[in-house]
């Protein structure tokens, strides 16, 4: 059954079948096969209910955050902050750009909005410095995978939805992770500037960065309120969303840049994403359904744990097999299929769920960096008018710093599970 | 002279037009549920502090929640804002696209034969209410107007699917071919 499940499913999305639909066909085909041929009408209840969650209110908060940042010209101001601050580096706008995406990633929970929004403004600065375009498409889009480890995160959201972890401890559990990527970035790119010949720049005066880091102050302090605010237990992870937007809304009004039809185009933008995941996270739900029903996970686990009981190869398995995954299914439905079937396994080898579900966020979002199904490529190659072919090709050394910290998360769990140990105190609930 | 276009595609153009026309009120519609939601929750947080709450402004934030997500349904598929891919199509070229396309109406024409089967009964039945949603003239909101957009979506999206599937047979370009392969929150 899982067989035919998945087999459907990979075969229509690689047919160009929306994925929801693909999810869809899988599921009702599967049904009309098995023993519930009878009991379709499953199928829109369960995604009926799994539409209306609470914990998922809080994913097109999220998303319009990092709209707004965009429309509201908050975008510019860290740019502005960050080339201030390390363009004199050596591949200083290279640096720059990591910078951003990091400062970025502490207001929008989406690589997307971070690729699409910065990414325009960091590629049209490197081009005109001399960077070449490829090299530039590459490092935005593989700095943009720090968007959605460092909290907030939509990942994260439907990740401790799904696996039944609390979001202020997987938002924590991001933070270091997400650090990690940025500066492992930024030693890589620095690296590579001693064989290659990056464009250089003066360093800034200090008056330049005081002024820089004035404007772009108030955009600089949103990360320490949101995540303030929610640890603090005055708001819920969905009002911390909540305030971030009105926030954003709030500099855009300050910097004059937010125009009624901005807002509204980063409205409606929020609106037609949340209903592409929520629709794709309804159907996956109904595709739970049929795989708890059948035990397939518990299969899978018993089949797996039969091959081999050490949870370093089995990590290592995981890994392989999640990168693989990530090349060529989306973030979200891959997640939605994953968790559930994994999770037995993560339990049965005593993985901690906050730490497994950080290198599974990883895994994941090294998959918009990768062809054929890199939405992160795409975007860029859009944006920065670049051949598709030629970014994906520059975009792969800069994988290694992303896979290096990938191990590391991996068979460190201190990495991701220290600060949420430390600020909230250690999980009693999850297996270590 | 061009020649008048065949009574056909003029009626095909019409549908369209209303297609895209519905399409582009539910994405309205989305947007409003979603500055209402934005709303209603800032209010709740901004009340806090004054010891003031009001128990129905959760639930209307789960309904209007729900509203968002099924009325985008219909034009999040018109607008081309779904997640597909396209380089295997690509690699065949104009043949690969024109299968790829009859495949894709075939598999969402199947789901959505199901869903539109079971669908009514399951609004007919929804008879109980949504706790805490009050309505202004009393009484609570009964649960079918949570299931009632994502019929309507399906309805929708199943006349659009049919009036592609009659351009596909007239040999008329598909809507959105060039989107980005997917534009979604999680990356």
């Amino acid at each position: 059954m899982a067989i035919l499940l998945f087999t459907v499913f990979i075969a229509l999305i690689l047919l160009r079948v929306p994925v929801s639909f693909a999810i869809g066909a899988a599921v009702v085909a599967t049904f009309l096969t098995s023993d519930f041929s009878t009991a379709m009408q499953v199928i829109p209840q369960q995604i009926l209910e799994g539409v209306n969650k609470a914990s998922l209110t809080a994913v097109p908060f999220f998303i319009m955050a990092g709209n707004l940042m965009n429309a509201a010209g908050v975008t510019d101001r860290i740019f502005n902050f960050a080339n201030a601050l390390v363009g004199h580096f050596r591949a200083g706008l290279a640096q720059v750009n990591v910078l951003s995406s990091m400062i970025f990633a502490g207001i929008s929970g989406a690589a997307v909005a971070d690729c699409a929004g910065l990414g325009a403004i960091e590629i049209k600065a490197m081009r005109e410095r001399g960077y070449k375009p490829e090299f530039a498409a590459a490092i935005t889009v593989a700095s943009a995978v720090i968007g959605p480890l460092i909290p907030p995160s939509i990942g994260l959201v439907i990740y401790a939805f799904l696996a039944q972890q609390s979001i202020d401890r997987m938002f924590l559990a991001g933070v270091v992770p997400g650090v990690l990527v940025g500066l492992s970035l930024m030693l890589w790119v620095r690296a590579i500037a001693i064989f290659r010949k990056f464009p250089t720049q003066p360093r800034a005066p200090v008056r330049e960065v005081a002024r820089t880091g004035v404007d772009g102050f108030l955009a600089l302090l949103a990360p320490a309120i949101i995540l303030g605010c929610i640890l603090s237990g005055f708001v819920t992870a969905t009002e911390a969303g909540v305030l971030a937007c009105i926030y954003c809304i709030g500099l855009g009004l300050w910097y004059r840049e937010l125009t009624w039809q901005t807002f509204f185009k980063a409205l409606n933008e929020t609106a037609m994403m949340t209903s592409v995941i929520m629709v794709i996270i309804g159907f996956s739900i109904a595709m739970g359904w049929l795989l708890a029903i059948e035990q397939v996970p518990q299969g899978v686990a018993d089949w797996v744990f039969s091959l081999t009981e050490s949870r370093a190869v089995f990590l290592a398995l995981m890994m392989v097999f999640v990168l693989l995954i990530g090349c060529v299914v989306e973030g979200v439905p891959a997640k939605l299929i994953l968790v559930p079937t994994l999770l037995p396994l993560v339990d049965l080898y005593g993985i901690d769920r906050v730490h497994f579900g950080i290198v599974l966020q990883l895994a994941l979002l090294i998959g918009i960096a990768t062809p054929p199904m890199g939405i992160g490529l795409y975007i860029v190659s859009e944006v920065g008018r670049v051949k598709f072919d030629k970014v994906a090709l520059a975009t792969l050394p800069l994988l290694i710093p992303l896979i290096v910290v990938l191990i590391m998360l991996a068979y460190i769990p201190a990495l991701s599970t220290f600060l949420p140990d430390l600020i909230l105190g250690p999980d009693a609930t999850t297996l270590r | 002279m061009t020649p008048a276009p065949r009574p056909a595609p003029k009626a095909i153009a019409a549908a369209d037009t209303i297609l895209l026309g519905i399409g582009r009120g539910f994405s309205w519609l989305c947007s409003f549920c979603l500055l209402a939601m934005l709303v209603l929750t800032a209010a709740t947080i901004l009340l806090r502090p004054f010891g003031l709450s009001y128990y129905w402004i959760f639930p209307w934030v789960m309904v209007l929640f729900v509203w968002l997500s099924f009325f985008g349904f219909f034009p999040a598929m018109i607008f081309g804002r779904d997640i597909r891919i396209d380089f295997i199509a690509r690699l065949f070229g104009d043949t690969g696209m024109l299968v790829t396309r009859i495949v894709g109406q075939i598999v969402v024409l199947f789901v959505l034969y199901w869903l539109l089967l079971e669908l009514p009964e399951i609004v007919v039945r929804q008879s109980g209410s949504i706790d805490g949603a009050v309505l202004p003239w009393g009484g609570e909101a009964k649960r079918r107007i949570l299931s009632l957009p994502l019929l309507l979506s399906c309805i929708c999206i199943t006349a659009a699917l049919l009036v592609d599937v009659a351009k596909t047979f007239l040999g008329l370009p598909e809507r959105n071919v060039d989107h980005l392969p997917g534009e979604v929150g999680d990356a």
